[in-house]
């Protein structure tokens, strides 16, 4: 079965890859909503908090900005920081992971420095980077999830390496003189980076995941850029107005699951065993 | 060495790097502790920022303070912290039975939870009914902490609550993912046991499904424990929204607060104590496994 059926063919793939299409267009068209995510309502007081009305269909936040509005920009933040964390922690971690096959020793280090990343605390890894950089965009969020995320992917790696090193093929191909890195690079690496490829389509829902917590915070994307975990902040803030509360937590709660569905389409498609 | 003891050695070691790194990352910071000191009393002179650096040993090399820290956290010293100059030792001794009973509380209810359900969902595999629920349970697995507490807020939990039964609401939103995560798993190593050979025989003696689940589930706990085991620095981590939410007084809190104030001591306290407890869980977790299960000894995972 080729690799496209065998997605297909997995419970809910189709489904997770819709919504994920979906969340992507409503990202690049934001521009489209009735107000812009900055807009204030020129109503005062009463246009504050206001609940759902015809104009308003998600109702306003504290600052009489369109709920709806901002829930759509907020797609953009998650469409970005998603994928962008998980390409660099996933890039970092099986690079990491994959050193390991160089040897026993190497092996012992490699091991070490990711006991240390998995034990090693977010929220100073945040503070290390904004007080390096002094400020947090869309960037600096993505880099803080994938120095927190890069060990679990080296220590999957690493696993799948060194099994994959032991191969017969290996040793046929150190047999006839082949160096280390093409050892590495042509024998090891598309064998021993299945399982890194499958985390990385369920990382980037939990990069999400991560995004909201961050933000909602306060240690994530800075206001007055709207993102789900910003939204989340305000419903804490302002006495968990259902308007605010809700619409966040659908979004990120379908983002989150869609890639779950994907990722156990890909793990089908890559031909991993399922656990 | 066996795994074992190759993990005695490796603890002490992983905890030393995770200091050495902290400690390396926070005085890298731009600003020190004299200047977040003098922050609050404005137009400190050049000569008290000076003074206050002797004071705190600031103005020595890098390597040498920390060589000092090491030594006097050894003995589970680790100063005053720069707010309020309370010993970081006691705030910690404050702040950890909260967290320390939430964490507890959750694990004990994501794995009281997971492991019925999960054998339950392994069994009846091919129920319809298990095959909608596996479905609900993704979508429990995608909600946002922060969301789901709040969620449980407003539907009337205790806020700031002191009480064990109080903080039940608070582990069970600790606990939802983890909970998830662990049913899983479950449901998995027991559908690998079911077709093991052994499981095969014993319903070929004769046994009815009671039978088989109690021999199927033996060799499927261990592992559930010691994911459980491995799950803590998430479940701590996930601790300081929890802690936001609910406003409670814990470990997640502290740190949250002492990154707002830059609080290097207590930051490396905590860092430290955290690490330690997770080290351990995931130790005793280990010890265990192996003295159960005599095929790992001598391996290494």
């Amino acid at each position: 079965m080729s690799a496209w059926r065998r997605f297909a063919s997995t419970p809910g793939a189709r489904f997770g890859l819709a919504v994920l299409v979906v969340v992507v267009v409503a990202a690049a068209c934001a521009d489209l909503m009735p107000y812009g995510p900055d807009e204030q309502h020129p109503g005062g007081i009463s246009a504050v908090l206001a609940p759902p009305s015809r104009a308003h269909w998600l109702g306003t936040d504290d600052r009489g900005r369109d709920v709806a509005s901002r829930l759509v920009h907020g797609a953009r933040v998650a469409v970005v920081v998603g994928p962008l964390a998980v390409a660099l922690y996933v890039l970092g971690g099986m690079l990491v992971g994959l050193a390991a096959a160089l040897g026993r020793r190497v092996d012992f280090v490699v091991g070490r420095i990711v006991d240390v990343g998995l034990l090693f605390p977010t929220l100073l890894v945040l503070l290390a980077i904004q007080g390096v950089t002094s400020s947090t965009s869309l960037l600096e969020v993505a880099l803080a999830i994938a120095l927190t995320q890069w060990p679990y992917v080296a220590r999957l790696t690493r696993a799948e390496a060194l099994r994959v090193a032991a191969l017969p093929h290996v040793e046929a191909a150190r047999a006839v003189g082949a160096g280390r890195a093409r050892i590495l690079g042509v024998h090891i690496l598309p064998l021993a980076a299945t399982p890194a490829l499958t985390a990385a389509a369920f990382g980037i829902g939990q990069a999400v995941l991560f995004e909201t917590a961050l933000t909602f915070l306060g240690f994530g994307v800075p206001p007055p850029t709207a993102s789900w975990g910003e939204l989340l902040a305000q419903a804490q803030a302002s006495g968990l107005v259902p308007w605010l509360l809700l619409p966040p937590t659908i979004a990120v709660a379908a983002v989150v699951l869609a890639c779950n569905l994907v990722g156990d389409g890909v793990r089908a498609a890559l031909g991993a065993r399922a656990d | 060495m066996t795994g074992i003891a190759r993990r005695f050695v490796v603890v002490p070691l992983t905890l030393v790097g995770i200091t050495l790194v902290t400690f390396a990352l926070l005085h890298a910071l731009p600003g020190d502790a004299a200047l977040v000191q003098a922050g609050t009393s404005r137009g400190a002179s050049p000569e008290s920022l000076a003074a206050m650096r002797r004071q705190y040993g600031l103005d020595r090399a890098l390597p040498a303070q920390y060589a000092d820290w090491l030594a006097r956290s050894a003995r589970l010293d680790f100063g005053e912290s720069l707010v309020d100059g309370r010993p970081v030792r006691g705030k910690i001794a404050d702040a950890l039975p909260t967290t320390l009973c939430l964490a507890l509380l959750a694990a004990a209810l994501a794995f009281g939870v997971a492991v019925p359900l999960g054998c339950a969902l392994g069994f009846f595999d091919r129920a319809p009914v298990v095959r909608v629920s596996s479905s609900a349970l993704y979508l429990l697995y995608a909600l946002p902490v922060a969301a789901v507490a709040m969620l449980v807020l407003r539907a009337g939990a205790p806020w700031g609550a002191r009480t064990l039964a109080g903080m039940l609401p608070a582990a069970a939103c600790l606990a939802l993912a983890e909970t998830v995560k662990l049913m899983r798993y479950q449901r998995g190593a027991l559908l690998d046991a079911l077709a093991a050979d052994y499981v095969t025989t014993a319903r070929a003696k004769g046994h009815g499904a009671r039978g088989v689940v109690a021999h199927a589930l033996r060799n499927t706990l261990l592992p559930t424990v010691t994911l459980l085991g491995s799950e803590l620095p998430a479940l701590l981590s996930a601790a300081v929204i929890v802690e936001q939410v609910f406003g409670l007084h814990g470990i997640g809190m502290m740190a949250f607060d002492a990154v707002m104030t830059r609080d290097v001591p207590l930051l490396l306290g905590i860092t430290t104590v955290g690490a330690l407890i997770t080290l351990v869980a995931v130790l005793a977790a280990d010890v265990a496994y192996g003295l159960v299960d005599p095929r790992l000894k001598g391996r290494t995972t």
